[in-house]
């Protein structure tokens, strides 16, 4: 097992395996996006208090959480890559957080589509569930600028790094904030004593796409995390072999 | 046509499904085009680098 986690943390060998990788994420995602979306927009039935308007959460919930995900992942891997200065980790966090972004971006445009019909307002200033969302988006947003200002990576991996391990004090804001406080947003659906509040022809369409979204979400790491890689190893050997390869001529 | 009606939420619920589906392209092209251009960076500087020695 540490054999095989040693290995695939070996920047040339990530780099191949993930090229192989990336396309079975891509279609098994797609496929149970696709799934998801037919099901969830004409086979499942109409919400009684919400009619077809329920319907938005085959695209807010998925968004909403991985836009926690990518938060959890880019924070857990900050925090290996600071203690065990793995290269790969912080190459991780780096490719977790411009998706986490445009996630989280997603989850608050569904959001307010969903609020103008619901609750009559797109947006609402102070309530917690909303606000905090938002903060997390500026978390990825500073996370990304805090990068992209230090030109010497290991000092951005690691000033970076601090930042999304505070930032993380968020993510259970963000979950319990509907419970904490008041909010208008709904409490939990799926995770709750008692199982999944909701009917099984809403809820499979819906898992189907948490799915997809979590496989598409892994494609999209794995390619990021590769770009990283590659530049990062830019000045080695195999970068070198791999661009040019041997006994060609330059 | 009837089953692409949802009521008087027809315009909330397609255009969350049309903002994400655009969304979701954007990431994989993004990811896609950083790639390139990072590769296409480094053959031209790695061609440089060797054609000066």
């Amino acid at each position: 097992m540490w054999n095989f986690l040693h290995k695939l943390a070996s920047p040339p060998h990530f780099y191949s395996l993930s090229a192989k990788m990336i396309p079975w994420f891509h279609a098994a995602g797609l496929v149970a996006i696709i799934y998801g979306t037919v099901a969830g927009l004409f086979y499942a039935p109409v919400d009684e208090e919400m009619n077809d308007g329920f319907r938005i959460i085959y695209v807010h919930v998925p968004a909403a959480y991985i836009s926690m995900l990518a938060y959890v992942v880019m924070a857990i891997s900050a925090g290996i890559g600071l203690i065990w200065r793995m290269k790969l980790a912080h190459a991780v966090a780096a490719g977790a957080a411009p998706l986490g972004a445009w996630f989280t971006f997603l989850a608050l445009i569904t959001g307010s589509i969903w609020g103008r019909p619901m609750w009559g307002t797109w947006w609402e200033w102070g309530d917690p569930r909303l606000t905090s969302e938002l903060l997390m988006l500026f978390l990825y947003f500073g996370y990304m600028a805090l990068r992209a200002a230090i030109d010497d990576t290991v000092k951005a991996d690691k000033a970076s790094a601090v930042l999304a391990l505070v930032g993380a004090v968020n993510i259970p804001i963000i979950h319990f904030s509907v419970e904490w406080w008041t909010s208008l947003h709904q409490g939990a659906t799926l995770v709750r004593e008692g199982g999944p509040g909701i009917h099984p022809d809403m809820l499979y369409p819906l898992l189907a796409m948490i799915l997809g979204f979590t496989l598409l979400f892994g494609a999209l790491l794995l390619a990021r995390v590769r770009t990283e890689v590659l530049h990062r190893e830019r000045r080695t050997r195999w970068v070198r072999n791999l661009l040019v390869p041997a006994g060609e001529t330059i | 046509m009837e089953i692409f009606m949802m009521g008087k939420y027809s315009a909330h619920v397609w255009s969350s499904f049309g903002i994400t589906a655009v969304v979701l392209i954007i990431c994989v092209l993004q990811a896609r085009r950083r790639h390139q251009v990072v590769l296409s960076d480094l053959k031209t500087r790695i061609k440089a680098m060797e054609s000066e020695q």
